[in-house]
């Protein structure tokens, strides 16, 4: 056994197209500023309650609607309560839409690309048309309505949103699968007998896994948008629940007095969109098989 | 090529009538209806109301009922604003939705193009990088947040441009429309810089050198119809998000447009103008993604010509 | 006076990850009416030669360092970019390799014919239509004036090529220069551009540049032959001498590269084989006509033990079906295949997975036939594992004595795929191949991909493990050559169809095939 240990270090170590994604990605200066980024927001959305400065209904009616200071970073709103905690507070909610709406959207759309893509034949061509005509779906419309219908609760929000962006991902995982199943040194497994569970954890899943984490990604900031966008219509997020979408609302209300209240919540999503499309489109290039050829 | 495009058609039948079906079982589930205003009505009343409007119907009958009105071009009263009929009121609101989301449409294809193509000439330069860095602010920077930004920058602080409503005072329409396409400038910008940059690399933009053409002819005439297809497949999509940005458009900057109509509805459970609504826009959003996908396939020859084989059927 | 000449040319890439010398000090001339072939392996530098000169290098990151190139007169290098586009597609005219990339898809064939004429002699759209259409007619292009008006996916890989000539011809230039023209080409059709070019140059007493990875193809054509490797000229000589009196070594090698049958051949007579296959037919479903088209029509043939079997045909031709319905990675409709007296296409999943370990498969392109996310060693003992020809104790000393059997460094063996070159990565896929000791090879064109030298190598490893292993093979390729220097047998197949069947010898010395004659005459023609 201490042979063969040896042996092994003798080898020289191989870059995984993963260890080498991630060199890339290293070097690509804003999407580390995006992930960063996005580290840093997701940890201090999980410290929340204990760093935010004030509580999150702390009211102070007397201050009322205050600039930037020393006390209130981010000022303050008509009843005085301090909009960093506000911020704070809203992004938690942001983040958690973004990132459960995502992961439905992800599990629905990789199951029923995959499907579609490995199975091929009549079956990919029904499931993908029902993709097609769901796509023809004006979804934006629907979602405004099921709003409407039953009340804003942020479950519905999950769902609905989700549901609308696991098409674009079944589409791209159905596309993944369906060229690697073409590949040859898929063929070379089917010829040494290997069952198709031990092709597609072996040989289909690692290869299409690329592609399907950058659109996840993506998706991120989208979801993100979609539900500032509804709750910008007072159809999302309620009070007193908050989130960056209704915090925008309330600050285009006030501009004209206290523009500090729409500039710092809008940053706040600018910058995490900006963030999440930088790491997306540098993992995008980090991973693409082509710049990993020569 | 027509009878693909009527195939087409026919296949949006189905669709649409989903969406009719749909919007129809899911708005009389809503909690609270139409009358159970701030105010509370007699029983009585209510009752006849309900019974002018056909609520005291079974579901299914009301279903059909509508179908049929439907199916003669009659999308029913509206049942908030008394004396209006739906289809009134969507004509009503139409002319400054299609204007604005048109000129936002102009917009974006415009200066996305232009931004595209010059960032793609000139890949990983200045020429590259500020155009494409301005792209990602415009998809960072959502309609919601934009709008507000430019009312409080040019608006409020230089007073240069009016804030709200549409076609009262000169240049009361540049904000709504730059606010709306912005996004969809910044989303064909980056379409076209990775089209242009797909197509530059072909063989075939080496054979069109190598004929010593003029590099404009090279760009224009070789490259830009390749290069544009993406974009053009865009424009399908692109439309449906003009139309749900109006809705937040028309209500920062107050335009008595489509959008503004339809969130009020939905405010207002105001059944038969959100159905008619909804109707409406899907039927404008199926078609434009019908026209956006002819056009792309269109462009390009080889499907073009299987299109024109598989219309034609049996030849 | 000289067409062309090329004193000292140094091209340099400047690059992220340092300075590559593409092109170093290398001289050359081309005469009026004299073919010149350049010849060499990928990244050689022959391309770069030709098209730096004419500003098709684009720079940044090439940067042309030194040289003196006159063509016709006149000093190209200090010309400005406009004077050389002036030039380019009027005096000096070109055609590359792939067909089917090299024509713009979105615009008609007319279009793309006429523009030289447009942009460089002012001709009216109709005086253009015109002279296309008889340069169509002379390149041999059937119905022209019809044709005028389709786009590029309308035409055939050999039509197209027609079309490049033309549109190459046009403005009657001084100069051709053909990169590569035939390469992505059938043989038969090989043979007739080849002819064309020819009978063009002489017409016109053009200048012609031939760049070619293939000696064989510049043998017959050329006047003179200049051998480039790794941006050097390493030998220039007449064609004749060239070939008669190589004088550099690596010349020697290019010429030489198909390795010699030093095979002990098999004993054909003996009457029970390892694999027969009895009027395989393999359909697919066409989706445009909606009709079955026969891939693999009725074929009948048997491998002997031992036996290298050479299966030869152009694309499209079933030659890959073949192997593919033997080991039912394509579902055959109808016929037998019978390995060592069992049927194997009745067999079920789990009765076919001992012969799977029996039969095993070598793939044509090294860069997709390998998962690029397992390193060598799970590569390698996978099927040994999944075969349970080893165990966890003993896989990593088998898969290290698998490196050595392919000539692999040992401490490589935790590398990924795309840390190797095309030929190691061919000998990762033949280890994987052979690690589950196989009885039976099919071998599906596994050299085309790859340079010639390399190949040479590759065939010998082959050979020296057929012979090591006492393995039979079906060798899949469209390369007479290598057939010739390896297989016992030979079939030709062309529509799916069996056309002849016989041993080498027999073969290429008395073929009873017009096709199969076809065949030889293109390429020995070459």
């Amino acid at each position: 056994m201490a042979t063969q240990t040896a042996n092994r270090d003798m080898h020289e170590k191989g870059t995984s197209l993963w260890a080498d994604a991630w060199v890339r990605l290293k070097k690509n200066k804003l999407a580390v500023f995006g992930l960063s980024v996005i580290i840093v927001l997701i940890i201090i959305t999980l410290l929340t309650p204990l760093i935010a400065p004030y509580g999150y209904e702390q009211q102070n009616l007397e201050l009322g609607a205050t600039p930037p200071s020393w006390a209130h970073w981010f000022g303050t709103d008509v009843f005085g309560r301090d909009l960093l905690t506000r911020v704070m507070y809203g992004g938690r909610v942001s983040l958690a839409v973004g990132l459960i709406a995502t992961t439905v959207a992800l599990v629905i759309g990789v199951a029923w690309g995959a499907t579609a893509g490995y199975v091929g034949g009549r079956t990919d061509a029904i499931m993908m048309r029902i993709v097609d005509a769901l796509y023809a779906l004006p979804f934006i419309i629907f979602i405004i309505l099921l709003m409407v219908v039953f009340g804003r609760s942020l479950l519905l929000l999950f769902l609905a949103i989700g549901a609308v962006e696991w098409l674009t991902m079944a589409r791209i995982v159905r596309g993944q699968v369906l060229s690697i199943r073409n590949q040859e040194y898929i063929e070379a497994a089917r010829s040494m007998g290997l069952s198709t569970p031990h092709i597609l954890s072996r040989h289909v899943v690692p290869n299409a896994l690329g592609p399907i984490i950058v659109y996840a990604t993506l998706t991120v900031p989208q979801v993100m948008l979609l539900e500032a966008f509804l709750s910008f219509l007072g159809l999302g997020i309620q009070p007193p629940q908050s989130s960056w979408g209704v915090l925008i609302s309330q600050g285009a209300e006030v501009m004209e007095d206290s523009p500090w209240l729409l500039i710092f919540p809008g940053l706040a999503l600018s910058i995490t969109l900006f963030a999440l499309n930088f790491l997306g489109d540098g993992l995008r290039d980090a991973l693409d098989p082509k710049a990993s050829k020569d | 090529m027509l009878r693909y495009i009527g195939l087409r058609l026919l296949q949006a039948i189905p669709v649409l009538f989903a969406v009719i079906t749909a919007t129809f079982f899911l708005i009389r589930q809503a909690p609270g209806g139409p009358f159970d205003a701030e105010k509370p009505v007699i029983p009585a009343v209510k009752r006849a109301l309900e019974a002018k409007y056909n609520l005291d119907l079974p579901m299914w009958q009301q279903y059909l009922h509508y179908l049929g009105d439907l199916f003669k071009g009659d999308m029913g009263p509206s049942f908030k604003y008394p004396g209006w009929a739906v289809h009134d009121l969507i004509l009503s609101g139409l002319p400054a939705t299609a204007e604005l989301a048109l000129y936002a449409l102009l917009v974006a294809l415009l200066i996305g193009v232009a931004a595209g193509v010059s960032a793609a000439l000139k890949p990983n330069t200045a020429r590259d990088y500020v155009p494409m860095s301005l792209a990602m602010l415009g998809i960072c920077m959502p309609t919601f947040l934009l709008g507000p930004l430019l009312v409080l920058i040019f608006g409020f602080w230089l007073q240069w441009l009016p804030i709200s409503g549409w076609g009262d005072l000169p240049g009361d329409k540049i904000l709504p429309s730059l606010t709306l396409g912005a996004a969809y400038a910044a989303y064909v910008a980056r379409l076209t810089r990775g089209g242009m940059l797909e197509v530059m690399s072909q063989d075939y933009i080496r054979t069109a050198r190598a004929k010593g053409l003029p590099e404009r002819v090279v760009i224009v005439k070789h490259a830009l119809r390749g290069g544009l297809i993406p974009v053009v497949a865009f424009l399908g999509p692109a439309f449906a998000g003009l139309l749900a940005g109006s809705f937040v458009v028309e209500t920062i900057f107050q335009i008595p447009g489509l959008g503004r109509f339809y969130v009020q509805a939905a405010f207002n459970r105001d059944y038969t103008m959100i159905l008619g609504t909804t109707i409406f826009l899907s039927t404008l959003i199926i078609v434009f993604n019908l026209i956006s996908d002819l056009l792309a396939t269109w462009m390009n020859p080889k499907l073009r010509n299987q299109l024109s084989t598989k219309a034609g059927g049996n030849t | 006076m000289t067409l062309l000449s090329v004193e000292n040319l140094t091209v340099k890439f400047h690059t992220r990850n340092g300075v590559t010398t593409a092109v170093d000090q290398v001289s050359f001339s081309v005469e009026r009416g004299e073919i010149l072939g350049i010849v060499g392996e990928s990244g050689s530098g022959k391309s770069v030669s030709c098209y730096s000169l004419l500003g098709l290098v684009p720079m940044p990151p090439g940067k042309i360092e030194s040289g003196r190139v006159m063509f016709d007169g006149k000093e190209l290098l200090s010309m400005s970019e406009d004077e050389l586009r002036e030039l380019r597609g009027d005096d000096v005219a070109m055609i590359f390799q792939d067909p089917m990339t090299c024509l713009n898809p979105f615009l008609t064939i007319g279009e793309q014919l006429i523009e030289p004429l447009i942009y460089h002699r002012n001709y009216t759209r109709q005086q253009a239509r015109e002279r296309a259409i008889e340069l169509m007619q002379e390149t041999g292009i059937q119905q022209a004036e019809t044709r005028f008006d389709a786009y590029p996916h309308e035409f055939s890989g050999g039509m197209r090529q027609r079309v490049m000539i033309a549109m190459a011809l046009i403005t009657e230039p001084k100069l051709l220069i053909a990169d590569e023209p035939t390469t992505a080409l059938d043989v038969t059709i090989q043979a007739q551009i080849l002819e064309l070019v020819a009978e063009l140059q002489k017409e016109r007493n053009l200048g012609v540049i031939f760049i070619s990875h293939d000696l064989a193809v510049v043998r017959d054509l050329a006047d003179n032959v200049m051998v480039m490797k790794e941006g050097k000229v390493v030998e220039r000589n007449a064609t004749a001498q060239l070939f008669a009196n190589p004088t550099h070594p690596y010349t020697q090698q290019l010429l030489n590269a198909v390795p010699n049958g030093a095979k002990a051949y098999a004993d054909l007579s003996q009457d029970h084989a390892l694999l027969k296959v009895e009027a395989l037919t393999t359909s697919f479903l066409d989706r445009n006509s909606g009709q079955r088209i026969k891939a693999v029509d009725a074929v009948s043939f048997d491998i002997k033990r031992n036996e290298i079997l050479g299966l030869v045909g152009e694309s499209g031709s079933g030659k890959s079906t073949i192997g593919r319905s033997i080991l039912k990675l394509v579902n055959a409709d109808s016929g037998k295949v019978i390995f060592d007296d069992q049927e194997l296409l009745a067999l079920n999943r789990k009765a076919m997975l001992p012969y799977r370990k029996r039969i095993q498969m070598i793939f044509q392109d090294p860069y997709a036939s390998l998962n690029p996310r397992m390193t060598v060693f799970d590569a390698l003992a996978e099927p040994m594992l999944y075969h349970g020809v080893a165990n966890k104790q003993t896989v990593e000393s088998q898969v290290l004595d698998l490196m050595d059997d392919v000539g692999l460094a040992r401490k490589a063996v935790k590398k990924y795929p795309h840390e190797f070159s095309g030929g190691q990565r061919q000998r990762i896929a033949i280890g994987r191949a052979i690690a589950t000791k196989p009885e039976l090879i099919i071998a599906d064109e596994p050299v085309s991909a790859l340079d010639v030298t390399i190949q040479k190598q590759i065939l010998a490893l082959i050979f020296q493990l057929v012979e090591k292993h006492n393995l039979s093979m079906l060798f899949v390729s469209h390369d007479l050559s290598v057939v010739r220097s390896l297989c016992d047998r030979v079939m030709v197949i062309q529509h799916g169809k069996l056309l002849e069947l016989a041993e080498t010898e027999t073969l290429w010395q008395s073929p009873k095939n017009d096709y199969t004659r076809k065949l030889l005459a293109a390429a020995s023609g070459m």
